[in-house]
């Protein structure tokens, strides 16, 4: 291989940075004798417009085939000098730049430690880039589908802004109907809209449109393939089925978290905001005149530590529904802290003030204690509520008819599952979390898996269709894109040495490289759209099975040979 | 031993390590004389043999300088580089080496600072030690003989499959479901290690010329019964084989290191 190799050296003086600091004649005497070196050039800025053309001049006249550029840093320079190398006809990756700017000349006091360091820079650039091998960025033809999971609100919304700008949609509902969460409410927050209405007219336009499939009472079992080409496997009460798509959202949602042993929950007079608004459907009982509403009723504790982010706004909102049907009953919201974000909703709670709703503050560590009164004493109303007023310090005692809880929201209990099929990593609490929340928000471990609503965390209806259209242009995006680009240095997997032991699909962090089925029996496979190169998987492979191209074993041992003793 | 300018190797990561040492040329930075750097794009690329490889080179100490902990670009190649380097310093130290020979830090893009303290701890940690080998009172051959068989260890896929399954097995439940303290795995590492720098030994040992029992002992230091069992069950591995028996004696010869 060495033998073969015609290697370019070029050694940068940066302007006098490295030219005074580390003898460019004697590098340049000294690369010229290294083994495969056919040509060493020497020029003041090697990254200047004359600089460039003597590179391209030189590759042309000599017939090189690799470049060593001995110069600054290849984090700023690489992609400027790979463009260079591409108009000559090389493949761009059969470059090695060593930064004998920052990393001699500039660090190392005088002259003489600055050459001797730069000189074993660029006799190990030399020998990698003998054993450089050209590379092709990988690429794929994205398939013009998308698979949805879940048919709430979010993912009917992100299926209509797909279906819209011609995309085939596939959505997949473990219920018998579309709808989720929205389902289980009357009104939808905020506004007045009744969701039934809200829902059908959406789920019209869906199915008019003729790109929509829906699959009712249906689950996803497993994902394979990568971004752009996944296939996915359905399975549901006749059997299962395939699909093939080049985008997955996840819109799962969450589901509710049942007060039960709080509060004296029982459903009937004690009940949740849901089981609130499915009577409000059917017609309230005339008789209740009193209500009381415990805001954070389990949420926000110890278990469910978080904000629930919804629950204070749908109180508000079922309290004025209930004072506009009911004038003259009485109105009490415990809390502890009241969150009503948004124009919209703030101007709600301050109505409801107005109307004479009662807001009293309680703290955690002085809930309200619901008591029934016995059962056929004939007392109205039977209920009693102890409460520890925290503004005004006081005890007060309320005679209530319905107490409603506004209880959390949790993570649905199969969101481990799909977790681990759809290549998301859960946060804490269970809901599935940003990659990286401040550099990448919204950007998940597959680059084809998109998640939106209230999967990602608890969203009112009104924001879950933002999310779900803004998620949704994302995906489009990525789907409409004639080709998919990944990196040109990817994980790839000897078939022969691999023994599907699955430890690199358990080190990457991007589902990039899985187990998969193939016609030699079950073998890692890596996708090279999905790896971003960081070779963790390489070097930890039990049987050395995967080579991580750009950066393999070979060319860091031949790095480490050239400059040892 | 004499102090030395050590010759340092370091494995920098293309986000942290590299960037920072960027810096401090940019900076113009006095830095302490590293003497070769290469370049990865994640810590997590660093192959434990390749830092092996490393010290059997002539370089006295192997660094290895990523992104700060939870700040991995690639989310936690850091941290198998680091459960990776921490098994070389107690493998070396098994071996006769000294552990700090090698070393893993943490560094942020921004912060040459930093990278300069590191370096200048870890240089100012090898300099005593003298050139690889001297420290420890062994002959160079020695050393590499050592080496060459550790790194053999770190190549096969028992050692490589412990190490990457430390987070789920360490602390947690072994395969059987029954749990595993910190301590317990660490114990069963070491066990493979023996055993498998036991048979790379003999292995090493027996490849040029066939020998026998109590001869592969006097090269390996280990006692002929060890010697015997492990013979045993690289036979069975097919990596040596009986050449012939001389004097009523096996001798055994390697048939390769690698299968």
């Amino acid at each position: 291989m060495s033998s073969e190799a015609k290697t370019g050296v070029f050694i940068c003086e940066c302007s006098g940075e490295v030219g005074d600091r580390a003898g460019p004649g004697e590098l340049r005497d000294f690369a010229s004798a290294l083994q495969g070196v056919k040509f060493t050039g020497r020029h003041q800025a090697y990254c200047m417009p004359p600089g460039l053309e003597d590179i391209k001049k030189n590759i042309s006249e000599h017939g090189l085939d690799r470049v060593v550029i001995a110069g600054c840093s290849p984090r700023t320079h690489e992609t400027l000098f790979m463009k260079s190398l591409a108009e000559t006809g090389m493949n761009p990756y059969m470059i090695e730049i060593v930064n004998i700017r920052d990393h001699a000349a500039c660090v190392s006091g005088d002259v003489e430690t600055a050459t001797s360091k730069a000189k074993t820079m660029i006799k190990t650039g030399v020998a990698r880039a003998e054993r450089l091998v050209p590379l092709e960025e990988a690429a794929v033809k994205p398939e013009k589908s998308a698979l949805i999971i879940g048919a709430g609100l979010s993912g009917l919304s992100a299926a209509k802004e797909l279906s819209k700008r011609g995309l085939k949609v596939c959505v997949v509902e473990r219920e018998k109907q579309a709808g989720g969460m929205l389902n289980r409410f009357y009104t939808m927050l905020p506004g007045p809209h009744k969701t039934e209405e809200y829902l059908n007219k959406l789920i019209d336009a869906l199915k008019k449109n003729g790109n929509v499939e829906f699959l009712y009472g249906s689950e996803v079992t497993s994902i394979t393939g990568e971004g752009g080409r996944y296939e996915i496997s359905i399975r549901n009460g006749n059997g299962g089925k395939k699909v093939k798509a080049g985008a997955i959202v996840v819109a799962s949602g969450l589901k509710e978290f049942v007060p039960s042993g709080l509060f004296a929950y029982d459903g009937k007079n004690v009940l949740t905001q849901s089981e609130l608004e499915s009577r409000m459907k059917k017609g309230l009982d005339p008789l209740k005149k009193t209500f009381v509403m415990i805001q954070c009723a389990g949420g926000r504790s110890d278990s469910i530590p978080y904000c629930s982010r919804t629950c204070c706004m749908t109180a508000v909102k079922n309290a004025m529904w209930l004072k506009e049907q009911r004038p003259s009953s009485e109105f009490y919201i415990l809390f502890r802290d009241i969150y009503t974000g948004g124009p919209i909703l703030e101007r709600d709670l301050r109505t409801a003030v107005e109307k004479g709703v009662k807001f009293i503050r309680y703290e955690k560590e002085k809930p309200p204690v619901v008591s029934r009164n016995q059962e056929g004493a004939g007392i109205l109303p039977d209920m009693k509520i102890r409460v520890r007023d925290a503004l005004a310090n006081a005890q007060r005692e309320i005679a209530c008819d319905m107490v409603i809880l506004s209880n959390p929201v949790i993570p649905f209990d199969d969101s481990e599952r799909l977790a681990s099929i759809a290549g998301l990593r859960r946060d804490r609490f269970g809901f599935f979390a940003d990659h990286y929340l401040r550099i990448k928000p919204s950007h998940f471990a597959d680059r084809g898996v998109f998640v939106c609503g209230s999967a990602h965390f608890p969203m009112s209806p009104y924001e879950c269709e933002v999310h779900a259209y803004g998620t949704a242009s994302r995906a489009a995006r990525f789907l409409l894109a004639d080709e998919l680009k990944g990196n040109a240095f990817y994980s790839v997997v000897d078939e022969a040495k691999c023994v599907a032991c699955g430890l690199c699909e358990q080190i990457c962090p991007y589902f990039a490289i899985r187990v998969n089925e193939t016609d030699k029996g079950k073998k890692a496979r890596s996708s090279g759209v999905n790896c971003l190169g960081c070779g963790t998987c390489a070097a930890g492979c039990p049987m050395k099975a995967i080579m991580m191209r750009h950066f393999t074993d070979e060319q860091i041992e031949g790095q480490i040979t050239a400059a040892g003793i | 031993m004499k102090e030395i300018q050590p010759r340092i190797l370091a494995f920098l990561c293309n986000w942290a390590g590299y960037a920072a040492h960027d810096l401090a040329g940019t900076k113009f930075v006095r830095l302490p004389l590293i003497e070769c750097e290469i370049r990865v794009m994640c810590t997590g690329r660093v192959d434990p043999s390749a830092v092996i490889e490393g010290l059997m080179n002539g370089f006295d100490g192997v660094m290895v300088m990523g992104c700060r902990k939870g700040e991995c670009r690639y989310e936690n190649g850091n941290f198998y580089a680091g459960k990776r380097i921490y098994w070389i310093g107690k493998t070396l130290e098994r071996i006769g080496m000294n552990p700090k020979r090698v070393c893993c830090n943490w560094v942020g893009a921004d912060d040459e600072e930093t990278f300069k303290k590191h370096l200048e701890e870890f240089t100012g940690a090898v300099r005593p030690l003298g050139v690889i080998g001297e420290a420890e009172d062994m002959d160079k051959e020695e050393a590499i003989k050592r080496l060459a068989a550790l790194k053999e260890v770190f190549d096969g896929e028992r050692m490589r499959w412990l190490i990457g399954k430390e987070m789920e097995l360490a602390g947690g439940a072994d395969v059987f479901g029954e749990p595993l303290s910190r301590a317990g795995f660490e114990n069963s590492v070491m066990e493979v290690f023996e055993s498998e720098y036991g048979r790379n030994l003999i292995l090493k040992g027996s490849s040029d010329s066939a020998k026998s029992v109590p001869e592969l002992s006097e090269v390996t230091g280990m006692n002929s019964d060890r010697v015997v069992r492990e013979i045993v069950v690289l036979k069975r591995l097919g990596k040596i084989f009986m050449e012939e028996i001389r004097n009523r004696v096996p001798v055994y010869k390697g048939s390769t290191i690698k299968d």
